[in-house]
């Protein structure tokens, strides 16, 4: 009963204390409780024109001046404006016109006739200094990709020619490197594992030798 | 001997009464405080806001060209894509004023220093600006239709001779112009019939 009792009145005191607390803390927070009630926000011009403002543009793309869009204003016009804009409208749209693309001869040749001489003088020359080349890790048994000099020439290249000294690259050896800073004394976070370890081991024997002393009683 | 429970409720009780005392005390010392001086506050009327000489003077070393304004239009909320205010009942016949301010995306004609409209505008984008500063209105023309961009313009007041207007455009959000001022299309007709050839427009970022 008691208990209860002192339970509730503490209940009712906490709840009274605590509503008294609000005029304490505004107090604390602004010193002066007439300030409080006649406190209105200082009014500046800028403040009263920027309390009317839309805000900050955040996106501007340019208005669509076309014709759906002019009429879509001209509903929004004034009686005696909308016949003006009406009239301004434009009715109808002039196409460009269409006239059938001709083919140009020259083009046509060089795509699909015979390649000029020139050109065909000048790849095996160029072809010829390229080395060959063989892909890391194919076995010299098996015998490495490569792209042959172009012995026999010929229209487009490459054709002929038989196959040539065979370049193989080593394969890489992997060095493992040690990371750069190893810190001299151990992390806070190592250390906060180490003690937490530690009182682990402490609780540990404690609780043994507890439950030994409570088997020997 | 008190058990710890007891201790610890007397405690309790102890730090609450101590809260206690502490509010009834704040309580009772407040009226012999010195009472705040009110900041200075606009008179409003239903329609209008009246600046006090404080607020003017305020507004005159913040921006000088809003020294001039002794009134301004009651607005409430902030105004939306489209919207406008136009009041002009019993502000004198005088010098009209027109204030673009892009930042705020706000533009307000003035008269005899009195707002007499303000409306949410459009300007032009970044690649084509709207020029800033002072100029006055070089021409109107009602019944404007643009062969650049083929659209109306309806009620224009000219700025420069490049082409930037004042004028009545479709006001919404995320559209922007090619360095015009586009202002909502009723509000345009209004502002055309007060403005007139010579008055001032000021355009500030």
């Amino acid at each position: 009963m008691i208990k209860r009792l002192s339970r509730r009145s503490m209940i009712a005191l906490g709840a009274f204390a605590s509503a008294g607390l609000v005029p304490v803390a505004a107090v604390l927070t602004y010193g002066d409780l007439e300030q409080i009630s006649s406190w209105t926000p200082p009014e500046t011009l800028s403040m009263l024109l920027s309390d009317r403002s839309p805000g900050k543009r955040t996106s501007a793309t340019l208005t669509k001046t076309k014709a759906a869009k002019a009429r879509e204003l001209a509903r929004n016009l004034a009686p005696h404006q909308r016949a003006l804009a009406r009239n301004l409208v434009p009715q109808q749209r002039a196409l460009p016109k269409v006239q059938p693309a001709k083919p140009n001869p020259s083009f046509g040749e060089v795509l699909l006739g015979q390649p000029p001489a020139t050109l065909i003088a000048a790849a095996p020359a160029a072809l010829q200094v390229l080395p060959p080349i063989a892909l890391a890790g194919t076995s010299p048994a098996i015998g490495g990709i490569f792209i042959p000099p172009a012995g026999g020439g010929g229209g487009g290249g490459g054709g002929g020619g038989g196959p040539g000294p065979v370049a193989e690259v080593p394969p890489p050896t992997t060095v493992v490197t040690p990371p750069a800073n190893i810190p001299a004394v151990p992390e806070p976070a190592t250390w906060m594992m180490l003690l937490i370890g530690f009182f682990g081991c402490g609780l540990m024997v404690r609780r043994s030798a507890l439950g030994r002393l409570q088997a020997a009683s | 001997m008190a058990t710890r429970g007891e201790r610890l409720t007397g405690l309790l009780y102890f730090v609450l009464a101590l809260i206690l005392i502490a509010s009834v005390a704040s309580f009772v010392t407040w009226p012999q405080s010195t009472p705040a001086k009110p900041p200075p506050r606009a008179i409003e009327t239903t329609n209008r806001i009246f600046l006090t000489k404080e607020q003017i003077r305020h507004a005159a070393v913040e921006d000088s060209s809003l020294g001039e304004v002794a009134s301004l239009l009651k607005v409430s909320a902030p105004m939306r894509y489209g919207d406008f205010r136009w009041d002009d009942h019993k502000v004198p016949p005088g010098q009209v004023w027109i204030r673009v301010d892009l930042k705020r995306q706000t533009l307000s004609i003035f008269r005899r220093g009195h707002e007499i409209g303000t409306a949410v505008i459009l300007y032009g984008t970044d690649g084509k600006p709207t020029p800033l500063g002072t100029f006055s209105v070089l021409g109107k023309s009602e019944k404007h239709y643009s062969r650049t961009y083929d659209a109306p313009m309806p009620n224009s007041l000219w700025l420069a001779n490049d082409g930037v207007a004042i004028h009545g455009s479709d006001i919404r959000w995320g559209a922007a112009t090619h360095g015009c001022v586009g202002v909502p299309l009723k509000f345009a007709a209004l502002l055309f019939g007060a403005a007139t050839v010579g008055d001032r427009v000021t355009i500030i970022p």
